[in-house]
């Protein structure tokens, strides 16, 4: 399964990177992210509720950047685990590119489910996927939008 | 005697009481005091190695009384699930069957496999537990497609090339001559698409434990109460079967999947004792569609030898088939002997050669569904012979007549391995040509086509072996356990008879057409006899229901002791009549001397029987109840013509099955009413074979068919008002002269409703189900 | 926990159940009445189909708190063994069920479809009617039979 996406974000290229990185900022973002903490230098954990039709599934995964080339792009690996809901793995290569308005934010993923969550869940995967990561981004736009506003 | 209630009488079924009005009693309705609930932890993963199971969050949840994982059971002595029929290889070497514990401990194999259980006092706690329940899986890369299996990654240690067995059957030299002498070949590559049987009631299980007695019961949702109790006790080593009860109440439906002993009833049972509190587990649809035995899902090639005027003179036919992750309880004789021994079909094709490589994979396992081989086989055979008429120009209905055995060959001896007893299969043809107004077809074709539809016609001549089964044979071809059935007539006091089976009726209206037999054969009204099945400590011992068996073979069993009822009757009436016993004849409920207008009824001597004021009680027992073991000689071959007409709409691809005609001979018949009904579910099954249901798994061996959403069963307007009647040739080796009537729709109507389609389109084949997009590709060629 | 006022059969509770107790279990498992069944898990066998408020609906999709004030009629409300409710009656005369398991679904979908048809359906519009209701084992044939014939004596009464 593969989804692509490009959103520009009003803000320089490095200070995208930064909040990137921020467990804290990606709690925020993430719709239904009850915990977000760094385990070490570019490994972090979550635990994520996602419902998905049918299936609500709480996820705890381990996500890993991985060719780290600051601030230009990075990938990253989650392993998630849906206990008896099933199993997520996926790959996102994520770059960064600066433009007038800001930053160019383009990433591809590619990524499957197992279990319960592909049985019942998996033709609605993309479309919650999707909707997930314009909320994510909605609200990462919207820090900057927020500064602006009170500076 | 043919009365309004007796045999062949289309007597309203006495289980429908209870039924009609929600006061039936299936296992998720049992609730015992105390009772709590489990749920199983299932891998997401088609394949993979359990690392570690860490279930010390689970432990400590709300609610959460245990968690158990598959070293608990094998720690206690829990044995492994058996598979009960052992298949040899073509080598003559034994089957290879890979270790099925009922909670994985080393390796999950398919997606559904259990790696834990949670028991807890309320579903709730125990679902959230099982949310807790930690794994660290090694992901391995799943073995999914069947053709390709022998050649892909070893999936169980003990199993080289992931073949199960090697089999064949028939001879291949003389098949090979054949193919030699042959004027045409027809071949065809057929693959028998996966189903997932889908009784509407899911699969149940309640145990509970005495620990003072230390007796064991199980309420659980099987076709086979007894069978499950014998693996249970014997292989299983849950307890020894005296302390182990087993009641199938009502079961909402079983079509083969209820049969086999499952891992949940396994661990519930187990762990009733361990967590001190009765356990209750009922399965969700979706654990239904990931754990239930699956069925079908064959690959073959066959090749059909004719001569010049078109005698069929060899059959060749290599398959292979899927066992899923583990063999099922009797899932390595299905595409064996009930799949290769009818290959004959009805017809006398003098060379027969089969081969069938099972094989496993990382999906759930296969076993019997409805028909159970039987489908297969005459699909196989009944789409050869229809692609041979069509290559040759030929009538496929004249073909099939010309290749008939006839009723003059019988006993028939096939190149298989059976021997037909007897048979009409011109009978049955005929009348379903005339009912089908088959010579209207041209007509009506011209009238689809007149409205830019296409029309096809198809037929299916298909046979069965039923009644499993004669012990004798079943044994020496690798059957665990004998296939005879048992039964219990005991009058009462007061002239009512109490039956018990060791049959179970899950739909089949046993308590009716058994009470028909048993009244009947008494001269006793039909409201006066109860029919008893279903629990372990009430019938001596049973089979169970499967395979057609239930009326050949326990309702032979039943007549037997209803026969021996009376001889003990004639003798206590004799003894009341001043006469013997040889001279006591017994006619419509009366027992009469000759020369003599003294008679008495049955009640007169029933309740004699227990009031035996002056008995020679070193001649005569008190008493009036019977047992009957009755193991039959030989198997029943129920036979018929199914004929199918569908339309296509060629835009959209859809089919419409416009008419369908079934004349089936199934020996005599005691309730034609109960038969037909078995007859149109039958059909149903087929057409949704057919046209409707497939059960899919992806690449990674994610079952993408796992709900009702994406799996596809028949509702009331895929299917059209079915034409049903009966030949009779009535079985000559049992005492009803009866030979099963449960999975012959599911056996023919298959084949003739993919006849049907690839004549409306003028394709060789398609593959099922011929969904409107499979259709539609054709009809396009895109 | 939720506080509910809910008549069934004709008998009025007031219980006060979980939150996400479907209406499902509050009939199977509170109040006992196992003749609603659960076939599966996506609201697409129709097993579990009771009237509420007149109406048949899929029980296993309705929160019991969903069913507040509402009025129920299950199964088991519409007759007895000795004085059965023409669609029951012609369920048994039609062999139109086999296990029995969809079964009370099958009544109460068939009973409400005739209520609130306002013309005598045909069989081709019984057919369609009974499309959210599977049943595994008669083939629709005899149901569709049985309903024609409670429709023809329920429309005369």
């Amino acid at each position: 399964m593969k989804f692509s996406g490009e959103y520009v974000i009003p803000a320089t290229r490095e200070e995208v990177w930064v909040a990137l990185q921020d467990p804290q900022i990606l709690q925020e973002c993430i719709d239904g992210c009850e915990e977000m903490t760094s385990l070490d230098t570019n490994e972090y954990e979550s635990l994520v509720r996602v419902k998905l039709g049918p299936v609500r599934a709480k996820f705890r995964s381990i996500i890993r950047m991985l060719d780290v080339a600051p601030p230009e792009s990075y990938t990253l690996a989650v392993n998630a685990r849906g206990g008896n809901a099933g199993f997520g793995i996926g790959q996102a290569n994520v770059t960064l590119k600066p433009n007038e308005a800001g930053t160019t934010l383009c990433y591809e993923v590619t990524g499957s489910v197992s279990g319960k969550l592909a049985q019942l869940g998996s033709r609605l995967f993309l479309s919650v996927a999707n909707k997930m990561a314009s909320s994510f981004f909605t609200k990462f736009c919207a820090r900057w939008a927020t500064t602006q506003n009170t500076t | 005697m043919a009365t309004n209630s007796g045999i062949g009488a289309s007597v309203l079924r006495k289980e429908d009481a209870r039924f009609i009005t929600g006061t039936g009693r299936y296992t998720d309705d049992i609730n015992l005091a105390g009772q709590v609930y489990c749920v199983f932890v299932r891998s997401p993963h088609a394949r993979a190695i359990i690392k570690s199971v860490d279930i010390s969050d689970a432990e400590r949840a709300d609610g959460v009384l245990a968690v158990f994982t598959g070293e608990d059971l094998r720690s206690d002595g829990i044995g492994d699930l058996p598979c009960g029929w052992l298949v040899k290889s073509k080598d003559g070497t034994d089957m290879v069957a890979p270790s099925h514990p009922a909670i994985a401990t080393k390796f999950v194999n398919y997606v559904g496999d259990i790696y834990a259980m949670v028991v807890a006092d309320s579903i709730e706690a125990a679902k959230n537990g099982a949310e807790l329940v930690e794994a660290d899986f090694e992901i391995l890369k799943p073995v999914v497609d069947v053709a390709t299996a022998t050649t892909a990654d070893q999936i169980h240690e003990n199993v080289p090339n992931n073949q199960c067995y090697d089999w064949e059957l028939g001879d291949s030299g003389a098949t090979e001559t054949a193919f030699a002498n042959a004027a045409h070949v027809t071949s065809l590559d057929i693959v028998n698409n996966r189903l997932i049987p889908n009784a509407i009631e899911p699969r149940a299980a309640l145990g509970s434990y005495d620990a003072a007695s230390g007796n064991y019961t199980l309420y659980t949702t099987s076709q086979n109460p007894h069978l499950e109790r014998l693996i249970l006790a014997a292989f299983v080593n849950v307890a020894p079967e005296a302390k182990l009860h087993v009641i199938s109440p009502d079961v909402g439906g079983g079509f083969g999947s209820k049969i086999f002993v499952y891992a949940e009833e396994t661990a519930v049972i187990w762990a009733t004792a361990k967590v001190g509190r009765p356990i209750k587990w009922t399965a969700e649809r979706i654990e239904s569609f990931q754990a239930d035995a699956h069925g079908r899902d064959h690959v073959t090639h066959a090749e059909l030898a004719l001569s010049e005027t078109g005698e069929f003179l060899g059959l060749q036919v290599r398959t292979i088939a899927n066992m899923g992750a583990y063999l099922s309880t009797f899932a390595s004789s299905v595409p064996t002997y009930l799949y290769g021994t009818l290959l004959s079909g009805q017809y006398k094709t003098p060379a027969i050669h089969v081969e069938v490589q099972s094989v496993f994979t990382n999906t759930a396992p296969v076993d019997a569904y409805r028909g159970a081989g039987r489908p297969e086989a005459t699909y196989v055979v009944e789409r050869l012979v229809e692609t041979a008429a069509r290559e040759l120009g030929t009538d496929p209905a004249e073909l099939r007549r010309k290749n008939f055995i006839q009723t003059s060959d019988f006993p028939y001896e096939t190149p298989v391995a059976l021997t037909y007893d007897t048979g009409d299969y011109e009978a049955s043809l005929d009348r379903a040509l005339s009912l089908a107004d088959y010579s209207g077809f041209a007509q009506r074709r011209a009238a689809s086509e007149a409205k830019g539809k296409r029309r096809g016609i198809g037929f299916s001549c298909y046979i069965e072996a039923c009644g499993l089964a004669p012990s004798q044979v079943a044994l020496s071809l690798g059957a665990g356990v004998g296939l005879f059935e048992s039964a219990e007539v005991r009058v009462d006091v007061t002239g009512s008879v109490t039956v018990m089976t060791g049959t179970h009726s899950h739909g089949q209206g046993h308590e009716t057409t058994f009470a028909q037999v048993v009244a009947d054969k008494l001269g006793i009204p039909f409201e006066n006899v109860t029919v008893v099945h279903g629990d372990t400590s009430k019938s001596d011992y049973g089979l169970g229901t499967y395979g057609s068996r239930s009326l050949v073979v326990g309702g032979s069993a039943i007549a037997t002791a209803t026969d021996k009822v009376i001889t003990k009757a004639k003798k206590i009436a004799a003894h009341m009549l001043n006469s013997t016993a040889e001279q006591v004849s017994f006619e419509d409920g009366m027992f009469k001397i000759p020369d003599s207008n003294e008679s008495l009824s049955f009640g007169e001597v029933a309740f004699s029987a227990y009031v035996p004021g002056n008995f020679p009680i070193d001649e005569l027992e008190p008493g009036l109840s019977e047992k009957a073991f009755y193991d039959p000689a030989n198997f029943t071959y129920p036979a018929g013509t199914h004929i199918c007409e569908v339309e296509v709409d060629p835009d959209t691809g859809t089919t419409k099955v416009v008419s369908f005609v079934a004349v089936d001979d199934f020996g005599n018949v005691i309730n034609p009413m109960i038969v037909e009904g078995q007859v149109h579910g039958g059909i149903t099954q087929g057409i949704g074979q057919a046209l409707l249901e497939h059960g899919v798994y992806d690449a990674d061996g994610q079952l993408l068919t796992g709900s009702y959403m994406d799996y596809t069963m028949p509702r009331a307007e895929d299917v059209p008002e079915f034409i049903v009647d009966t030949t009779v040739t009535p079985c000559t080796h049992n005492p009803l002269g009866a030979k099963g009537c449960g999975e012959a729709g599911a056996i023919g109507a298959t084949a003739a409703v993919m006849n049907a389609i690839t004549d409306a389109l003028s394709v060789k084949d398609i593959p099922m189900p011929a969904t409107a997009e499979t259709v539609w590709r054709a009809t396009t060629g895109e | 926990m939720v506080d509910i006022t809910i008549t069934v059969n004709g008998a009025e509770h007031s219980l006060s159940v979980p939150d996400n107790t479907l209406l499902s279990d509050l009939l199977r498992d509170t109040l006992q009445l196992t003749g609603t069944h659960i076939g599966c898990d996506t609201s697409q066998c129709g097993s579990c189909t009771v009237e509420l408020n007149g109406r048949a609906v899929k029980s296993c999709t309705l929160l019991a708190a969903q069913a507040n004030d509402s009025s129920v009629t299950t199964i088991e409300g519409i007759g007895t063994p000795d004085d059965l409710h023409p669609m029951q009656a012609a369920f048994r005369e039609n062999h139109a069920l086999q296990c029995g398991f969809c079964t009370p679904g099958m009544i109460m979908t068939a009973i409400s479809m005739i209520n609130e048809a306002s013309e005598t359906l045909t069989a081709d519009e019984i057919r369609a009617g009974l499309e959210g209701n599977y049943c595994r084992c008669t083939g629709y044939q005899n149901i569709v039979n049985a309903v024609l014939a409670a429709q023809t004596q329920l429309r005369s009464a």
